[in-house]
């Protein structure tokens, strides 16, 4: 097939995110980013917004779509129905009671390419217990696949990404480096890409592409199941922001500040990075379905750990809490875990 | 020094910021690398590559679709 999905767009995935400066200011501006009624518990700083609508009973809604990741259609729709649900799961939440589905269609692509990407956002949320249950569909110059949930939850136990406490330590769910990876996985397509590849050694690259992919399709939904079991403060999933980002917006909102000693990253992604000019090593590189951060307190980290082990969840301590004013501080000295 | 230049018209992203960051480590400090493309995504993305990097912006213009940005090797 001539139409490859990944070639007609010039941002993939999370990355066609607009920056958090510019989205706040556009917040802002429009109005959107205040005033909210006491029934509203989370609004557009959090993962989902969480709104309770009776005792015991809160409503959480996320929105989430994106360019093309990947060329293979049922991928694609699989990254994108792990990317939506993700949104409910990191604020500990696994009840979805509902997906929509949104698809935007160019003229020129193939219907095979538009049903492959919604069935396999039809078949991830499925096996997520998660229905699609209806959608909306645009014609556009762009392909886009992602999607709408609305999960239920006790607002008591919801974990917010507001609530890290001095003291506390983070853990990351999946290794980091899902753009570089991605980024081989487009350029090895390409002649002039071959040739900026050729000093890699392709097991290398096969690896790394193979395991972000493996990543991006694996759910949340255990971390959020072993959030329930053992009390955490705060949790965020880690996307188009990078860790750096999604880790500064758990910093400021819950006034405290991050230190990161230790990065753990897909084995191969640092040296694509490199080669690429991809700020991964700082912590800055842009993740699409990417793992939980969590911060919890040191006398709950041997429960969580077991909890996730249980559901056989990678986890890798990352850095840790202090008092502070929302500063992110990744270690010149911070240790990088190829894993 | 003469200026050295790059095209990466037509080139998928991350390969224009790729092809910035070979060229300028295969020149001399100081030496100025002119760099043309296209898009505004590649236009901001090799800026911005070359800031956090060290590197000079020495000019940085539009004409339509295309851009063309002088850098000054650090």
């Amino acid at each position: 097939m001539d139409y490859r999905l990944t070639k007609v767009v010039p941002v993939h995935g999370c990355s066609c995110k607009l920056p958090q400066y510019q989205l706040g200011r556009l917040l802002d501006n429009a109005g959107l980013s205040r005033d909210f009624d006491e029934s509203v518990l989370a609004g557009p700083w959090e993962n989902s917004s969480v709104v309770k609508i009776a005792d015991g009973i809160a409503v959480l809604n996320t929105l989430d779509f994106f360019t093309p990741m990947v060329d293979e259609p049922e991928i694609q729709g699989r990254i994108a129905g792990s990317n939506v649900t993700s949104d409910i799961y990191a604020l500990g939440v696994t009840n979805i009671v509902s997906v929509l589905s949104i698809l935007a269609f160019p003229e020129n692509m193939p219907d095979e390419l538009a049903v492959g990407m919604l069935k396999g956002f039809g078949d991830f949320c499925r096996e997520m217990g998660a229905p699609v249950v209806g959608g909306h569909t645009i014609r556009n110059p762009w392909p886009i696949i992602g999607g709408a949930a609305t999960g239920v939850g006790d607002p008591d136990q919801i974990v917010y990404t507001r609530g890290a406490k001095a003291g506390d330590q983070l853990f990351l769910t999946k290794p980091l480096g899902v753009a570089p990876a991605m980024a081989a996985y487009r350029l090895r397509k390409e002649e002039d890409g071959k040739e900026l590849l050729k000093d890699i050694q392709e097991s290398l690259i096969e690896n790394a592409l193979t395991e972000a992919i493996k990543g991006m399709i694996s759910s949340n939904k255990p971390v959020a199941e072993a959030m329930q079991k053992v009390p955490v403060h705060a949790a965020t999933d880690i996307t188009g922001f990078g860790l750096t980002g999604h880790a500064g917006n758990m910093a400021s909102l819950g006034n405290v500040d991050i230190v990161i000693d230790q990065l753990a990253v897909i084995r191969g992604t640092p040296v694509l990075a490199e080669l690429f000019g991809y700020p991964l090593l700082t912590g800055e590189s842009k993740e699409t379905a990417g793992g939980m951060l969590i911060s919890v307190a040191k006398e709950n980290i041997d429960n969580l750990l077991d909890e996730l082990d249980k559901r056989k969840v990678r986890h890798f301590k990352v850095g840790y809490v202090t008092k502070g004013a929302g500063s992110v501080t990744v270690l010149k000295s911070a240790k990088v875990i190829e894993a | 020094m003469e200026t050295e230049k790059l095209d990466v018209k037509g080139k998928m992203c991350p390969m224009p910021v790729a092809f910035t960051k070979r060229k300028l480590e295969s020149m001399a400090s100081s030496q100025l690398l002119e760099v043309v493309g296209e898009g505004e995504l590649e236009f901001d993305n090799i800026q911005r590559w070359v800031k956090n990097n060290g590197h000079e912006i020495v000019d940085a213009s539009k004409l339509g679709a295309e851009f063309k940005i002088l850098i000054r090797k650090r």
